[in-house]
């Protein structure tokens, strides 16, 4: 297991270095992978500070929206699934997991012998509890749309879970793992106003000190159901706002990680004599919304004439200063199972661009304008590289930068004026496609359903989530990428990649592309770590 | 001084607070969005906010959500964060102490340093010791802090020197030596914007009080220059300097917003920040109660001390 980790790590920081094409890399990123195969299994003890980005709010995983939230819960945390390094997925509390014949609900049977931080047993009687308060409609858990068609849970016996849905569901399993479907003791349920702060987990760390958007400080949980983890004695996390003390402070070695480095400062810590700068292909992107149920959008020639303008790897390259990979309107990334990698990223034909507005009336081009929230900071970038690209073809697109409050209070999904959507990397196929583009499922932020186009995706989506052979799915998920990167209503020039930079002395990092996962139970730290007091 | 008179100054800040609170309640809710959803994010459904709003006490009358909030106010009670889920009372005692630290340190060291070479400068006005200082001063003045701070970082606090933790924050409790350390290059950094603007204000209060009647009198009767310069000068000469010093503290108590971003540095400003970004109201409304509470203490001392400094004040 720890073997095959360091394998897959070599690998991206091998990419890494080539992609990069800086001469010291290369070089530097390979003693970590020496001196991990020299001292051969991982040893215990030790502790291990990572620095997080922004917005560490709460610890409650039902009502987080922040990926720092649930990176911080995977530790303290376990689902009754988790996802594989390659995607598939396997039992976490759950021993086993069975669909019934005709797919209409599970049955869920949980490891024995695992207890929460205050000592009681885990039983069906917490999962029941934890997945009930995520789809009661008071509790409002943003996410909940996100676990699937779930109508009801039920308790069979002590260790047995009957999950009933309403339609049949083939990503059930890869839905529960999930960040928001962490398993909550029935006693947290009980006390929910007080999860922002105290946790009631069966995770690898149990919670030593919480300062909101300041540190996060965790203690191995000597209880935990896997003999062995966590190898880490203590675990913080600290938030660093500003990209210089980030460095510095992984510099001198007061932080060992930075578990999201800004695309601009990539370079600058891949430099560090004994730090490796690690990419990720993840799923990460933003989206230009393009509503096609009113002019100037709703004529499918004018959004094929504007994708047409779009020059993607140049597009990239300017947006995540090299570091992410050109998309294609479409949300499915390479990171997910059924991306379909036969097909062909299209090219820039401005004359076949302008040829199609002028028959679609807009010979002269014309103004539009385009809503920019102020954070993520990549929204404007992308904003502003698609604003020139579209000039090209006169296309001139009008930014207006709002605060982001204000944008999810007013324009956000409001249907009324253009926007640059973010969405980070979902467990599943189904789950960013019926959340974009299913007005059943979803939002529909493309408010595209209604059309003929529109009305195929929906019925392919529908279908995705009752076939349950792979290789049916492969095939409707090839074609769902098809006809949104054809006909869809945005523009979606590239997905980011995640980065992380680390000390040559940490192993078995979860460099991962779902960014909202960062569990540290395999993680371990060389002899030659640095001792720390704090 | 009459207790008269402090009584009135009291009474005059208790209102000017009071005012204030209407005044931000009322701003933060011309604002767009509220706490669901800025809690909920790009998830919202129109069901989700409803019941969130419920939870959160959104849905009652603005009017009784202020009600509500002054009500706990005069018995002590600071409300809930609406974002945290926390009672803000402990969040904001601790920012609080945080942020008066700094403030205080980032004083003390700065009034050490300004008001000395602010006097030098005055009493050798036109010299080239007067240039040299006031040539310091402006350059102080025009490097702003968000240039300070990253370049403290980048000079004193990674290899090959390394003399300081970048960034972050020790409690006194659990570490004093932590904690010096990771305070120094924030006061650092605010000494250096702040002190140059003390300087000045100091150069040019003595100025004016060097060039009075009173102490062209107090010459020609003969008194030494010692006795003249700080006996009667100094005493009516910092009185700007103090006031301007009681600004200075309620601005470092939540204006200081890059700095502590920059340092990571758990302040009052960062906390009103994050506040009003995420429509926290009642956080907003507290910090900004605090911030408020600090000028008008400030204010006061600085009366205090500018009547303590010169008696004739008190009268007027």
């Amino acid at each position: 297991m720890a073997k095959s980790r360091i394998g897959s790590l070599h690998l991206t920081r091998r990419a890494f270095a080539g992609g990069l094409a800086a001469a010291g890399s290369l070089a530097l990123a390979m003693p970590a992978i020496l001196s991990a195969r020299a001292y051969g299994e991982a040893k215990p003890g030790g502790r291990l500070a990572v620095a997080l980005y922004k917005d560490l709010r709460t610890l409650n995983p039902i009502m987080g929206i922040f990926g720092n939230e649930w990176r911080t819960t995977s530790n303290l945390y376990n689902n009754l699934t988790r996802l594989t390094a390659s995607g598939g997925v396997e039992g976490d509390l759950a021993a086993s997991f069975t669909p019934s014949q005709d797919g209409a609900e599970w049955t869920f049977v949980l490891r024995d012998g695992v207890k929460f931080h205050d000592g009681t047993p885990l039983g069906a009687a917490d999962v029941v509890a934890t997945i009930e308060k995520i789809l009661d409609p008071k509790t409002a858990a943003p996410y909940k749309a996100e676990l699937g068609p779930i109508a009801a849970v039920k308790a069979i016996d002590r260790l047995s879970v009957r999950i009933e849905l309403s339609s049949p569901y083939a990503d059930l399993p890869k839905a529960l793992a999930g960040s928001m479907a962490r398993i909550v003791s029935e006693r947290g349920i009980a006390d929910f106003a007080k999860l922002d702060a105290a946790v009631h987990g069966t995770g690898p760390f149990v919670l030593k000190e919480f300062a909101p958007n300041d540190h996060v400080t965790m203690e191995r949980n000597p209880a935990y159901f896997r003999a062995g983890r966590p190898f880490l004695d203590r675990l913080t996390l600290r938030v660093l706002p500003d990209t210089t003390a980030q460095t510095a402070a992984l510099e001198n070695r007061e932080v060992d990680i930075i578990a999201d480095v800004e695309a601009d400062t990539f370079k600058r810590v891949a430099a560090i004599k004994g730090v490796g700068a690690i990419q990720v292909p993840g799923g990460t992107f933003n989206n230009i919304v393009l509503y096609a149920d009113k002019p100037p959008f709703d004529d499918p020639r004018v959004r094929m004439a504007l994708r047409l303008a779009m020059d993607r790897p140049q597009m990239t390259d300017a947006i995540t200063g090299g570091v992410g990979t050109p998309a294609d309107d479409e949300p499915i990334s390479p990171s997910y199972e059924f991306f379909d990698n036969s097909l062909v990223l299209r090219k820039p034909d401005l004359a076949k661009a302008r040829q199609l507005l002028k028959e679609a009336g807009h010979g002269d081009g014309f103004e539009h304008k385009l809503v920019v929230s102020n954070s993520p900071a990549s929204r404007e970038k992308t904003a502003v590289v698609v604003q020139a690209m579209a000039e090209e073809i006169g296309i001139r697109l009008n930014i207006e930068l709002m605060d982001n409050a204000r944008y999810g209070a007013t324009i956000w999904n409001k249907g009324i004026e253009s926007y640059v959507g973010n969405y980070g990397t979902r467990p599943t196929e189904d789950a960013i496609l019926s959340k974009l583009y299913s007005a059943k499922f979803g939002i529909d932020e493309g408010r595209w359903a209604g059309t003929e186009t529109g009305k195929k995706a929906e019925q392919l989506i529908e279908q995705g989530r009752l076939v349950t052979d792979n290789a049916g799915r492969r095939k409707i998920y090839a074609e769902l990428q098809r006809v949104t990167r054809d006909e869809g209503p945005f523009i979606i020039p590239n997905f980011f990649n995640s980065l992380f930079a680390a000390w040559s002395y940490v192993n078995d990092w979860p460099a991962r592309a779902i960014n909202t996962e960062m569990r540290l139970e395999d993680c371990w730290l060389s002899p030659d770590a640095p001792g720390r007091k704090a | 001084m009459g207790v008269a008179y402090l009584a009135r100054r009291l009474l005059y800040g208790l209102i000017s607070l009071l005012i204030l609170s209407a005044i931000v309640f009322a701003l933060t809710h011309l604002l767009p969005g509220d706490a669901a959803t800025a809690i909920i994010g790009e998830n919202a459904t129109p069901e989700a906010l409803a019941a969130l709003r419920a939870r959160l006490g959104l849905d009652q009358p603005l009017l009784m959500q202020f009600a509500g909030w002054l009500g706990g106010m005069l018995t002590g009670d600071f409300g809930v964060s609406t974002t945290l889920n926390q009672a803000a009372g402990p969040i904001i005692a601790e920012r609080f102490f945080n942020s008066l630290a700094l403030a205080l340190g980032t004083i003390v060291v700065a009034a050490s340093l300004a008001v000395p070479l602010g006097v030098v400068a005055a009493v050798k006005r036109g010299s080239r010791v007067d240039g040299a200082i006031l040539t310091a001063s402006y350059v102080g003045i025009s490097i702003p802090d968000f240039v300070v701070a990253p370049a403290l970082i980048i000079l004193v606090a990674s290899p090959p020197l390394d003399l300081f933790p970048s960034s972050g924050f020790v409690s006194m409790t659990a570490s004093l030596g932590g904690w010096i350390a990771h305070i120094i290059l924030p006061v650092a950094t605010l000494t250096l914007v702040l002190a140059a603007h003390l300087l000045r204000q100091t150069r040019s209060g003595m100025l004016d009080v060097l060039l009075s009647d009173y102490i062209r009198t107090a010459r020609l009767k003969g008194l030494p220059e010692r006795t003249v310069l700080w006996r009667h000068g100094l005493r009516n000469g910092l009185g700007t300097t103090i006031a301007v010093l009681a600004l200075d503290l309620g601005y470092l108590m939540g204006s200081i917003v890059i700095v502590e971003e920059i340092f990571a540095y758990p302040g009052l400003g960062r906390l009103i920040v994050y506040a009003v970004a995420n429509r926290d109201i009642p956080l907003v409304e507290d910090t900004a109660l605090v911030i408020g509470a600090v000028y008008v203490a400030a204010n006061l001392l600085a009366d205090v001390a500018h009547a303590a400094l010169n008696p004739r004040m008190v009268q007027s």
